[in-house]
């Protein structure tokens, strides 16, 4: 089954322009901050929001095309949707929301009830069979969700923030769950999240979307070592630079020099792992480093071994050192320091 | 910082107030219970015209708000959900016999659905149907006044509900008909006991348009209000009983259906 969603979506001031392709038995995430248009991708690929321009199809059978007057309602597309906060059915059972896909093409009760139960043991519900969806936990209606989705086998999967509704201690678990039914599902599933650890953990391919557009897409270690916008580059926790190149050196939009190994030319693309960021107390100190700048610390977050150094400068940048470095140095918010990098820790690649 | 909160004040005018109000309605209520004729009770209640008068009250203003029922609940749904030109005029017209005298709805039924009326003409003469001093008669001026109380209280809940419930019924193929059946119709439940219930209690005491309408046929059209009406005049002791009876009736249908109400005043909150 092979998803293609290429469309222009207007509404008001808000322009959506998608060319998203999704293959068989694999899952894409699309990632992205809140009013990116990751919903209205999920709405327009369902049925539940109509494209202006361009053409939805599942395995060449056109959803969407104005231009030939063609969409196919929502019920008739076999798209399964576990929407955000689950949204199932209060005055039905557990079992009844499962069966609710089956019912609703005309099977009756006592047809579906072998078919019923197998998905129910599958999901782990049938202790929570005869339950109301309001009496489970978030992990729980999760499930029911997920079960209530794929019951009909549709040929496209859509997850909307899937762990979004979730508290921290179920979302691993939910994560590890998702993982073992997606493998299982052999569809082609799109994952709309905000956490860019649903997408590593269930994703072979990521889309991020940014302002209605795709503005990356590619491996999970292609996005976190290569990221192309700012925003990518923070929710990767990778330091991102935009600049041109002239040989072994890169003037960024701010005007900072950055000396590099590679020789490039033109606009560029440079990444600085925290990790290769050094910082010392000593103004001029002489090191080895083609990289380095008077900086104040504008922030310090510790998670028990390494600690994140935000600091401001002639350019932003976040390093990441020990806490022992943290205390040997005495570094406080506030500080000037100077931070320096090796012109061969940082990677380039074309804009 | 946490401060525990004062205890709460009641505003003394406002109480006062309430308790005027709370005189007002029960005073009434008191008057008949102290004026009532206790003794002759048991004969009035078993007497053979009250009874039929009783069990007409009973099977017309429950068919009534069934019927208020069937074609009310479509029209709420219609009125909430779909955008048309002349949808406040349509309501309005939906909703005036809520507001009009009784009478004049009455008089209204009588232009169209009487013998000689726009539409009442072609009944009597396709189909022999005559609904003036009939029974049918009754159900109709009950019907007709009582069916916009459940409009209203339906048409509401319709437009608060969370439409993303029907957008999950259609994805897992679910045809528009089947969403409003299994998804949309339950979900309003609450409002929809309370329209039948305010529905019925409004065809229950139904008097100017049925009089006006249907007439004063013992046994067929004269239903409790009219025939304590028509008491008063002449004995005022069986006037006190039947309005006891109705009095009891009521009472005991809203403290039944009191968890309904809390409901509906409570619409459930979701995140």
């Amino acid at each position: 089954m092979t998803l293609v969603a290429r469309f222009t979506l207007r509404r008001g001031t808000f322009e959506s322009s998608i060319d998203l392709t999704v293959g068989d038995d694999e899952v894409v995430a699309v990632l992205g901050p809140n009013g990116a248009g990751k919903s209205t991708l999920i709405r327009v690929v369902a049925g539940l929001e109509a494209i202006d321009d361009g053409m939805v199809s599942i395995d060449g059978r056109v959803l969407d095309d104005p231009e030939k007057s063609v969409f196919v309602d929502a019920a008739d597309r076999g798209v399964g949707v576990v929407f955000q906060s689950h949204v199932l059915f209060d005055h039905l059972s557990v079992e009844d929301n499962v069966a609710f896909g089956l019912r609703a093409r005309g099977a009756r009760r006592r047809e579906s009830r072998a078919q019923i139960h197998e998905v129910l043991r599958r999901f782990d519900l049938l202790d929570l069979a005869p339950r109301a969806p309001r009496t489970l936990s978030g992990g729980q209606s999760q499930r029911v969700a997920l079960a209530r989705a794929l019951v009909t086998s549709p040929s496209v999967l859509l997850l909307d923030e899937p762990t979004a509704a979730l508290d921290v201690s179920t979302r691993r678990e939910v994560r590890r769950e998702l993982r073992r039914h997606l493998a299982e599902y052999g569809g082609s599933t799109i994952l709309v999240t905000h956490d860019p650890l649903d997408a590593y953990t269930l994703a072979d391919r990521i889309v991020v979307l940014e302002n209605g557009m795709i503005t990356q897409m590619g491996k999970v270690d292609e996005i976190t070592s290569r990221p192309r916008t700012r925003y990518v580059a923070e929710l990767v926790g990778n330091n991102l630079v935009l600049g041109v190149a002239t040989g072994t050196t890169i003037t960024s939009e701010t005007g900072v020099q950055l000396g590099v190994a590679e020789s490039w030319n033109g606009p560029v693309l440079a990444t600085i792992r925290p990790q290769a960021v050094t910082i010392s107390r000593t103004p001029d100190a002489l090191t080895s480093s083609r990289n380095s700048w008077p900086m104040r610390i504008t922030g310090i977050e510790s998670s028990g071994e390494r600690a994140r150094v935000h600091l401001t400068g002639p350019l932003d940048l976040v390093g990441e050192i020990t806490d022992r470095a943290v205390e040997a140095l005495g570094l406080r918010i506030g500080d000037e320091v100077t931070a320096s990098v090796k012109a061969t820790e940082i990677e380039v690649y074309e804009r | 910082m946490s401060r525990r909160p004062k205890r709460r004040h009641t505003p003394i005018v406002v109480a006062v107030w309430a308790g005027v109000a709370i005189a007002f309605f029960a005073l009434p209520f008191i008057g008949i219970l102290v004026r009532a004729p206790w003794g002759d009770l048991p004969d009035v209640v078993t007497d053979r015209a009250v009874r039929r008068a009783l069990w007409l009250s009973l099977r017309t203003s429950f068919v009534a708000s069934l019927i208020a029922g069937i074609l009310g609940v479509p029209l709420a749904w219609v009125l909430a959900r779909l955008e048309f030109p002349g949808r406040s005029v349509v309501r309005a017209i939906a909703t005036l016999s809520m507001v009009l005298p009784p009478v004049v709805g009455g008089v209204a039924l009588f232009t169209s659905f009487g013998r000689r009326g726009i539409v009442g003409q072609y009944l009597d003469d396709w189909f022999g149907i005559r609904l003036p001093f009939s029974t049918a008669g009754v159900i109709v001026a009950q019907t007709f006044v009582a069916m916009p109380f459940l409009v209203l209280a339906v048409e509401s809940a319709f437009r608060q509900l969370d439409t993303r419930y029907e957008e999950a019924a259609s994805t897992l193929g679910a045809r528009p008909f089947f969403v409003f059946r299994r998804v949309t119709l339950p979900s309003v439940r609450p409002a929809l006991v309370a329209g039948l219930v305010l529905a019925w209690a409004r065809a229950l005491g139904e008097f100017g348009a049925t009089i006006t309408f249907a007439g004063n046929l013992p046994g067929r059209t004269q239903t409790m209000p009219l025939a304590t009406y028509l008491a008063l005049e002449s004995e005022p002791e069986r006037a006190l009983v039947l309005s006891l009876v109705m009095i009891g009736i009521s009472f005991a249908v809203l403290l039944g259906l009191r968890e309904r109400w809390l409901t509906t005043a409570l619409p459930e909150v979701r995140t």
